[in-house]
């Protein structure tokens, strides 16, 4: 009995976990969505790891913790106008061997810092050991760039999805399953909606405001809700007609039972096998609102700002080649991911070629 | 009022589908799926109600559990669908969506598909757990005893509770089907073709389990099917219908061994016999049956024959067959024959 009890555990798994087994199964997604992961988690904590404010100071024999604390270039006797330079600092402490001390992050360069005082020559300064992708025209680290602007590429890229899919759903939704006048009248209004021209949107809107996160954020969703709810809308229609459904009705469930536990978790295949490559689509969004100068406003790090400057000044190939290149890997490992879900998601087991 | 014996009864049910044609929907025509019909159903018995595709059958199905509205909402449906409930009779024709609900567990139904009829996504015990949410206050501890009890009750195991319906074969899929229509206790079954997606000696397993059942819970069914041999061994009584119309309606036995309607004789007619490939020829094959094969197509719904709706096809039929609908009336005991030109014993 204990054995075959156990038995029924191990066979019996549910369809989003039988799912979740396969897309472990395809290695290259599998893999791809781990680091993915793993960076985007880190991102968020960044500063800790790359940036210029020091992690730990102990000054005159108390500890201050900059990286979350703003402290003013006086506090320890540096002698600049505003924040400190704890680079400066820490160097400061060692020649004078005494009993302070600076603690630093990593890689200790922030994104938006202006270098030129501490660095020789002209900027942009080639790759070095220091700055291990070289500094930009304005003599800021490219690396830290980078990275920083992977944390705003792919938090505007995921709430901009998660909202429009959100907006989507639920219009799809409502139009699958009334149907009927509710569904011409939502469909007239999205094929008006449609036609708006986003781009030109954006850009009246970024020559009367300055734009900021979430104000794109809000625009980039508002354009972009439209496609997902053709399918969610087939997909209720769909379910809806399906026996199991008619059995809910049969059994007196309530329309918002027939939605939520019924119809919904049985219509997310498009939202899930969509949703990397909308992501993709979002960065590549970003990148080009930056690229053509109506998107965030300097000096936020973006890969787009850093794209047109690389190509302004192409003959610098590491202002070319490192953003270009960050927003390749990037991009193509969402890509990856994306097909592993669809792989996942497909019913026939051996439909991809190994 | 309803005779003492019906658990439902059927008045002068007309189902009609809407034609609509271009972008603003104009009503170009009216398909009237069910016309007329009059149907009882008595406490404990099993009505068996055949036809060939698209003759109604199902639709009278869904018309008494109330579907037709869910799945098409411009459905006209007329006449009265009498249900006997503990302390009243209720019309489900005119009550809403939302006064219906709490009598939703009397009528359950079985559907014909069992790979769409179970929601993929929940397991078994939460299938079967469902209409005990709506129709009941039990706690989820008493849920789960429940779901144990009707899974062992249709010939399940307990512990297949926590499985999901993708791990099952059809047939095993149409008892989990069977336990959630039993387990509100409902006093109607209606079982739309239950048996035709499953292969013959699993509907054989299904059958006598629904027999099983119906003794033990004290259900009444609404057998639909195509398949006449089936109904004939699980029905006490057979209703055939054709385009729309009940044409004959009778004992079982008298039905199937005694059909007086023209149409219902060629139905039967076409029942394939078992051929036994045995030496000695006196033994197999002893009924030979002469096969009627019916002329022509079934009439479209859209555009029915005036008169008599089998006259088209009819082997019988005379000038007059087009003049007056032909209604069911009393031609032998129990047996109701819609045709003027046939007569009892």
């Amino acid at each position: 009995m204990q054995e075959e009890n156990k038995n029924i555990k191990q066979f019996s798994v549910s369809l989003l976990r039988k799912r979740w087994r396969k897309f472990k199964t395809i290695k290259r997604g599998y893999y791809s969505f781990l680091i993915v992961l793993a960076i985007y988690s880190i991102s968020f904590v960044l500063p800790m790891v790359i940036g210029r404010n020091a992690l730990i100071v102990k000054y005159n024999g108390s500890y201050t913790f900059p990286v979350f604390t703003y402290h003013a270039a006086s506090e320890y006797n540096q002698n600049i106008s505003g924040e400190a330079n704890y680079r400066l600092l820490k160097k400061q402490f060692s020649e004078e061997d005494g009993d302070n001390w600076v603690l630093m992050p990593l890689y200790p360069f922030g994104p938006n810092e202006n270098l030129l005082d501490e660095m020789e020559g002209n900027p942009p300064h080639s790759p070095s050991l220091q700055h291990i992708m070289g500094t930009d025209t304005s003599g800021r680290d490219v690396f830290s760039r980078l990275l920083y602007g992977l944390n705003v590429s792919m938090s505007f890229a995921l709430t901009v999805t998660l909202f429009a899919f959100l907006i989507g759903i639920i219009i799809g939704a409502l139009q699958g399953f009334f149907g009927g006048i509710v569904d011409i009248i939502l469909h007239r209004f999205i094929e008006i909606w449609a036609t708006l021209p986003f781009l030109y949107v954006i850009i009246i809107v970024s020559s009367l405001l300055v734009p900021n996160f979430f104000l794109l954020c809000l625009i980039m969703t508002l354009f972009s809700w439209v496609g997902i709810t053709f399918y969610i809308r087939g997909e209720f229609y769909r379910e809806r007609g399906k026996d199991y459904v008619s059995a809910a009705v049969a059994m007196g469930a309530t329309n918002r039972s027939l939605i939520f536990t019924h119809i919904l978790p049985n219509s997310l295949t498009p939202v899930i096998s969509f949703a990397p490559f909308a992501i993709v689509g979002n960065i590549t969004a970003l990148v080009s609102l930056d690229f053509l100068g109506f998107g965030l406003p300097p000096p936020t790090p973006s890969w787009g700002q850093m794209i047109q400057q690389g190509m302004t000044n192409i003959e610098y190939w590491w202002l070319v080649a490192f953003p270009l290149g960050a927003e390749f890997l990037t991009l193509i490992a969402i890509v990856f991911i994306g097909e592993a879900v669809r792989e996942a998601f497909d019913p026939k087991p051996y439909s991809r070629l190994r | 009022m309803m005779n003492k014996d019906n658990i439902l009864e059927i008045r002068n049910l007309s189902v009609k589908f809407p034609v609509t044609k271009g972008f603003f929907k104009r009503k170009v025509a009216e398909l009237a799926a069910v016309e007329n019909v009059n149907l009882e159903i008595r406490k404990g018995e099993t009505l068996g109600l055949v036809g060939e595709s698209g003759c109604g059958k199902s639709t009278i199905g869904k018309a008494i559990i109330n579907l037709l509205r869910f799945n098409s909402p411009d459905v006209k449906v007329e006449g009265e669908i009498l249900l006997k409930t503990e302390d009243s009779e209720i019309d489900i024709v005119k009550q809403s969506n939302n006064e219906l609900r709490k009598y939703r567990g009397y009528i359950q139904i079985v559907f014909q598909d069992p790979y769409s009829s179970l929601n993929p996504r929940m397991s078994v015990g939460q299938i079967i757990g469902e209409p005990l949410k709506y129709h009941s206050r039990m706690s989820k501890k008493e849920r789960d005893e429940r779901v144990a009890y009707l899974l062992e009750k249709t010939g399940m195991q307990a512990e297949q509770a926590k499985r999901y319906p993708h791990e099952f074969s059809g047939g095993q899929r149409q008892r989990i089907g069977i336990a959630r229509a039993l387990a509100t206790n409902p006093k109607l079954i209606i079982a739309d073709e239950p048996v035709s997606a499953l292969d013959v000696s699993i509907q054989a397993q299904i059958i006598n389990l629904l027999q099983d059942l119906q003794k033990e819970f004290d259900l009444s069914i609404l057998f639909i099917a195509h398949d006449l041999s089936v109904v004939e061994h699980i029905s006490s009584r057979i209703a055939v219908m054709y385009l729309g119309n009940i044409i004959e309606i009778g004992n079982s036995n008298e039905v199937y061994h005694n059909p007086l309607h023209p149409y219902s004789k060629a139905l039967l007619s076409a029942v394939p016999l078992p051929k036994f490939n045995v030496p000695n020829e006196d033994v197999g094959n002893e009924v030979k049956k002469e096969r009627i094969i019916l002329k022509g197509d079934i009439p479209t719904p859209l555009n029915k024959p005036s008169g008599c709706g089998f006259r088209t096809r009819c082997p019988i039929a005379k000038p007059e067959c087009a003049e007056k609908i032909p209604m069911l009336e009393l031609k032998e005991d129990e047996h109701y024959v819609a045709c003027f030109l046939v007569d009892g014993k």
